[in-house]
């Protein structure tokens, strides 16, 4: 993580999303290690979040162990980010199976009542929770729809926002002018990951499609130019990029 | 020799159908082999109330129907690096195994895994994981005279092109109860099912059989798609392969439309072979 905010203050960028996946980073790191790295991120006056881990967690599942395991890991990960003066903490709403599906209306209720959960603890704890959108078609959270769904159900928690990913936008086929012209979903946007199609979240890009993100972000940039812009890539190339291309629209 | 046939629980579509009316079904349609899936809300190993195992193992043996389980895979990775979720995913493929025991069914159908980013990143240490993982399971297994069988996987995540169960089947020793279950249409998703069946062939223990257009995954029943069965079971039987062929397709009538085309098939090969004779 220290070698991780040095390359970020190299960059010239104020504000660092770590991942907490194994073995990038450990939810259960020593006291020792997380209080050096929040006096790492103050002495760089760069601002953090955690992006909480969001592979086979899933706070939908009918699985027990599944959603019991999702929910522990999503509460420390708040409780992390309230030690570490977080700005957010971002996670995935969750994945509908065949299971889910076929029992649509108490897999939704279940849900609801998990969100409602984790935003109530957060709350107690200061902490402010993203939902990002996915792209997977299984995914609960994936189009405007959604999230105008999601912030329906939870607006009232102020502590609830949207992290609006670009590439899981394109890769659903979504335009961009759907989120734009959504007041409320909008206003709910605190954070956007900007990174190559399909996920940033991968190492295979489908460069293509890196156009249609730029294109993408030129149009919602003006919109919520004040809210965190997370670049997301393995490639530090296409990172260099895209943080060129954000300065260029500031 | 003759075939094994079986079906799957994939078969129950509606949403108030249960295990039970699966195994009633495969009953009185004289299948041999019911496939649980065992996943949630109804079959979540070591959740399942002995009673309702108990109940599910007097119906199949009053049908003389013949019980395997499919592990739970939905978040299951035995490949992660994350030491939580490594730590759930082989507790629950353990608790499926003394599912195994309680139903006495000698037969479970497991995936291997999935490799998200940090496996990308760190894949040897993550393959490393998941061999320690399936061996410590194939030894629990064995205890209970358990075979497991391994699925090939079509998905860009998994873990199960033909080569990776190979891969972990030799690293292991070639255990005597760690086999693989050959699914057609995840064969169909990634090559030509012949193919990938040639490739892994001396370990097929179990088939999970199911038709689907060319390159695409569906549970659709055997002619309603364009894989080669004729050929396929021709290879099963050159290979000494006779099942179980468990019909993992979308509703109960496409498993015996299936079941009806596998008959077809083999009586064909064996009138072919017959008229080769004389």
């Amino acid at each position: 993580m220290k070698k991780a905010l040095e390359i970020a203050k190299k960059l010239s960028v104020s504000h660092l999303d770590i991942f907490c996946a194994p073995k990038h980073f450990d939810i259960y790191a020593s006291e020792n290690v997380l209080r050096e790295l929040r006096d790492l991120a103050d002495s760089l006056n760069m601002s953090l979040s955690l992006k909480a881990p969001a592979f086979t967690q899933n706070i939908a599942s009918f699985n027990d162990y599944v959603r019991d395991l999702a929910l522990k890991q999503y509460k420390r990960c708040i409780d992390l980010c309230a030690y570490l003066e977080c700005a957010f903490t971002t996670i995935r709403a969750g994945i509908f199976f065949y299971e889910e599906r076929r029992k649509m209306a108490f897999a939704l209720k279940q849900l609801v009542e998990n969100m409602n959960n984790i935003l109530l603890y957060a709350s107690k704890a200061g902490v402010n929770v993203l939902v990002e959108n996915y792209y997977l078609p299984m995914d609960v959270v994936k189009r405007t729809r959604d999230l105008q769904r999601f912030v329906t159900f939870f607006s009232h928690f102020e502590n609830f926002g949207i992290a609006l990913n670009m590439a899981h936008l394109i890769n659903v086929r979504e335009k961009v002018s759907r989120v734009m012209h959504d007041k409320k979903v909008l206003e709910k946007i605190r954070a956007v990951y900007l990174g190559p199609p399909p996920t940033p979240w991968d190492t295979e890009y489908d460069l293509s499609k890196m156009d249609l993100v730029v294109k993408m972000t030129k149009q919602l940039f003006p919109k919520l130019r004040d809210r965190t812009w997370i670049v997301a890539s393995i490639d530090s190339e296409i990172a260099k990029k895209l943080i060129r291309i954000l300065r260029e629209f500031r | 020799m003759r075939p094994i046939y079986g079906v799957s629980t994939a078969i129950l579509g509606k949403y108030d159908e249960s295990i039970i009316n699966a195994v009633d079904f495969a009953g009185e349609k004289n299948f041999d082999v019911l496939e649980i899936i065992c996943e949630a809300p109804e079959f979540v190993p070591g959740k399942v109330p002995n009673e309702y195992l108990r109940e599910i193992r007097r119906k199949a043996d009053d049908y003389g129907l013949r019980l395997q389980l499919h592990a739970p895979f939905y978040s299951i990775n035995l490949a992660s690096l994350d030491p939580e979720v490594n730590q759930m995913s082989r507790y629950i493929l353990l608790k499926t195994i003394e599912a195994a025991v309680e139903l006495e069914a000698k037969m479970i159908t497991f995936h291997l895994g999935l490799c998200f980013l940090p496996c990308k990143l760190y894949y040897e240490e993550a393959m490393s994981i998941l061999l320690e993982n399936v061996m410590m399971l194939v030894d629990y297994a064995n205890e209970h005279s358990i075979i497991l069988a391994a699925e090939n996987r079509g998905g860009r995540l998994d873990i199960g092109r033909s080569e990776d169960l190979l891969y972990v089947i030799n690293k292991l020793g070639k255990p005597k109860n760690l086999g693989i279950t050959f699914d057609v249409v995840q064969a169909n998703v990634v090559n030509d099912p012949i193919e990938e069946y040639l490739k892994v062939k001396d370990f097929v223990v179990n088939s999970h059989i199911r038709d689907a257009p060319k390159g695409k995954e569906a549970l659709l029943a055997v002619g309603e798609g364009e894989i080669d069965f004729q050929k396929l079971v021709k290879l099963f039987i050159d290979n000494n392969f006779y099942g179980p062929y468990v019909f993992e397709v979308s509703s109960k009538e496409r498993a015996l439309i299936s079941r009806g085309a596998f008959e077809e098939i083999f009586s064909n090969l064996l009138l072919n072979d017959d008229k080769a004779v004389s």
